[in-house]
């Protein structure tokens, strides 16, 4: 099924170069890259056209109407997510998806049935990836290592992952010292849903957040409140994805946070 | 993880040596109006263009020889026999000011920064990466630096002489040595001051290179226009006429040159390349490089991915993505509204951009077309 979403994500970049009379730019592995994160957010079980619409959704509405790679306002697979959710929420609903087995899943549990529900999820378990979930996005202990890695090479800049991950930490740390009987730890909010997905791959995606270092924790700890907030008062049981998409819409804002030049006097520091 | 790539520490090689005179030297005079012909017999020493800046210092022949060839970029010598010498300048004699800067300007020295200032500092810190012409002068030419440094000081008559070095091993007569990190972009003059004086815009605050201390201080002594440049390449530093072809100085280096390879000249990081092997060294080059064919992939025409690369590395704390936008779509109002007069032209976006950008080229671009008369001033290391 990630073959399919990428397959699709593939031939729409290719299409569109075409159409423009671009040269080529499939090899960059940005559409498959873009495909494959989209799939990551999909439940196990959807079918099969769901992956290839999404697929090209996030290629066309998500990247390349916009100017392609770096200029799009909007995280290219969160977009796509966010447009089959709309649509095809049958098909989109984890737990629906995966009704059979015999575990649950864990934010929607949270959602519908409560904190005493959560008796029945070992927050270590979790984090290693036993959960039932989308695709990809709820393997967190592999995620983080595969953001780890890329920090570690100069890939990946760790200011907005680690933002992130404090602005969902702390967002729902408050809520949890307020009353653990009604709220979730951050412990849970952190190692279930696509926190660790957006984290590392979503939120950093080059051309919808903001450059600078300030600009981006600001990105980040906003995205990742906004995470916890949607998850506590929202009516999606995971919004990581909105989340991120929220605050892509902020970033032309924060990109207007700049420092004063060099040599250029306070007072005339506009 | 890449730091170390911007360290400007490095080996210093045994001593200067000197590259025999050519045949045929090449003087670079684009820009400049001419005093002499095609044809015309020239002394060592004598003028030969003016620069339309007055603070701009003259083109003098480096040999004596007869003028071969004139066009808008070069003037060539074939070397020949000395006739009756350039009657030299003693500039001791003159007093500071307009006399002293009027001498310095005949014997092909720029003169914009020597006035009165309550601060004088001395960059000497190696320029750029792998270059180290800055240490190597202050280790093995220290008394024509100091010649330098006492008439510099006569005509700026400072209260307080600073050496900033990347160690604490260097020192110069008068001057309190401040030890600055020895990484690239500290040693760009903006950084320099700004480390010695704890503003980002010191006032009445002047800084000349000891590249520049050692012109003076040879000129000092030979009351001779400055005929000779020192540089690094290879590892090794050199000394050769004004004008000397480059291939006749790799041929004298060993270094090898490849096809597709490029000559850079002034440092890795801010330099030029040159198109031409025959190209003359100029007066103010520090160093020659030989960046070969597939060492960085090639800058392309292709769009910024806003990833913040340049952002997080701009000494100048720009945005140089949106500079290099603007500029790229001939909007340098705009560019300049950004903060463009900051920018230091270190390289260092470029450097980084994942794009592969050709960030200073619009960089350079939008400063040219907002300030067209400083275009064609021949650049140096705070010279
Ligand atoms: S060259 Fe680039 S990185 Fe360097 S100061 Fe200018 S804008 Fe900043
Ligand atoms: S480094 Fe290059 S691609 Fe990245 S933001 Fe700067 S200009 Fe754009």
């Amino acid at each position: 099924m990630a073959g399919m979403a990428c397959a699709s994500a593939v031939a729409c970049e290719a299409l569109v170069c075409r159409i423009r009379r671009q040269p080529l730019s499939i090899e960059n592995w940005n559409a498959f890259y873009i495909g494959l994160i989209f799939a990551m957010l999909l439940p196990a079980g959807a079918p099969w056209w769901l992956a290839i619409a999404g697929g090209a959704v996030t290629v066309l509405l998500g990247q390349a109407l916009f100017g392609g790679l770096g200029s799009n306002p909007f995280s290219a697979p969160a977009l796509g997510w966010a447009v089959c959710l709309v649509c095809w929420p049958q098909f989109m609903d984890v737990d629906m998806a995966l009704a059979s087995l015999p575990i649950n899943e864990p934010l929607t549990q949270l959602k519908y049935f409560g904190v005493g529900s959560l008796w029945q999820f070992d927050t270590m378990q979790l984090f290693l990836g036993n959960q039932v979930g989308a695709a990809g996005a709820s393997q967190a202990a592999a995620l983080v290592l595969g953001g780890v890695w890329l920090m570690s090479r100069g890939v990946l800049r760790p200011f907005i992952p680690l933002a992130f991950l404090v602005g969902v930490a702390v967002t729902a740390g408050i809520h949890w010292s307020i009353d653990p009987t009604q709220y979730a730890s951050p412990w849970f909010h952190l190692s279930t849903g696509s926190v660790m997905l957006c984290a590392f791959f979503l939120a950093p995606e080059s051309g919808p957040s903001p450059c600078g270092r300030l600009p981006m924790i600001l990105f980040g700890l906003l995205a990742g409140a906004m995470v916890a907030v949607i998850r506590i008062y929202g009516v999606y049981p995971d919004g990581a994805p909105f989340a991120v998409l929220l605050a892509n819409l902020l970033t032309p804002l924060l990109d207007r946070i700049r420092p004063r030049p060099f040599g250029v006097l306070r007072r005339n520091h506009a | 993880m890449k730091s170390n790539v911007f360290s400007l520490r490095a080996e210093l090689a045994d001593s200067i040596v000197d590259v025999p005179v050519s045949n045929s030297l090449h003087v670079f005079i684009g820009g400049y109006e001419m005093l002499v012909k095609k044809g015309a017999k020239v002394q060592r020493g004598q003028a030969l263009a003016v620069h339309p800046r007055p603070d701009v210092g003259l083109a003098n022949a480096p040999v004596s020889g007869k003028v071969s060839s004139l066009d808008f970029a070069y003037l060539s010598i074939k070397a020949g026999k000395d006739g009756d010498p350039v009657e030299p300048i003693d500039l001791e004699s003159l007093a500071p000011g307009e006399e002293l800067n009027q001498g310095l300007h005949d014997l092909g020295i720029s003169v914009g920064r020597i006035r009165e200032a309550e601060t004088l500092v001395i960059n000497g810190l190696n320029p750029q990466p792998s270059v180290t012409i800055a240490e190597q002068l202050l280790r093995d030419e220290a008394e024509t630096i100091s010649l330098g440094l006492s008439l510099v000081r006569k005509a700026i008559n400072p209260k307080r002489c600073v050496l900033a070095a990347g160690t604490g091993s260097y020192r110069l007569e008068g001057c309190t040595t401040q030890v600055v990190k020895p990484v690239y972009p500290n040693s760009l003059p903006p950084m320099v001051l700004k480390a010695v004086t704890g503003k980002e815009v010191p006032e009445s605050t002047v800084g000349f290179s000891v590249h520049k201390l050692w012109q003076i201080g040879h000129v000092l002594r030979t009351g001779r226009a400055i005929d000779e440049t020192v540089f690094t390449l290879n590892g090794g530093n050199y000394r050769a006429r004004i004008g000397t072809p480059l291939v006749d100085i790799l041929d004298f280096a060993n270094v090898e040159i490849h096809p597709g390879d490029r000559l850079v000249l002034s440092g890795p990081m801010t330099g030029y390349s040159v198109f031409n092997v025959e190209h003359g060294i100029e007066k103010n080059v520090f160093s020659v490089n030989v960046v070969p064919k597939n060492a960085y992939p090639p800058m392309e025409d292709r769009p910024c991915i806003n990833c913040g690369e340049c952002v997080l590395h701009c000494p100048a704390r720009l945005q140089p993505n949106l500079i290099a936008r603007y500029a790229e779509y001939g909007m340098f109002e705009r560019a300049r509204e950004c903060g463009l007069d900051a920018c230091m032209e270190c390289g260092l976006c470029s450097y980084w951009c994942p794009a592969l950008r050709p960030m200073q080229h619009y960089i350079g671009f939008a400063k040219q077309q907002l300030h067209p008369q400083s275009g064609n001033a021949p650049t140096g290391w705070m010279h």
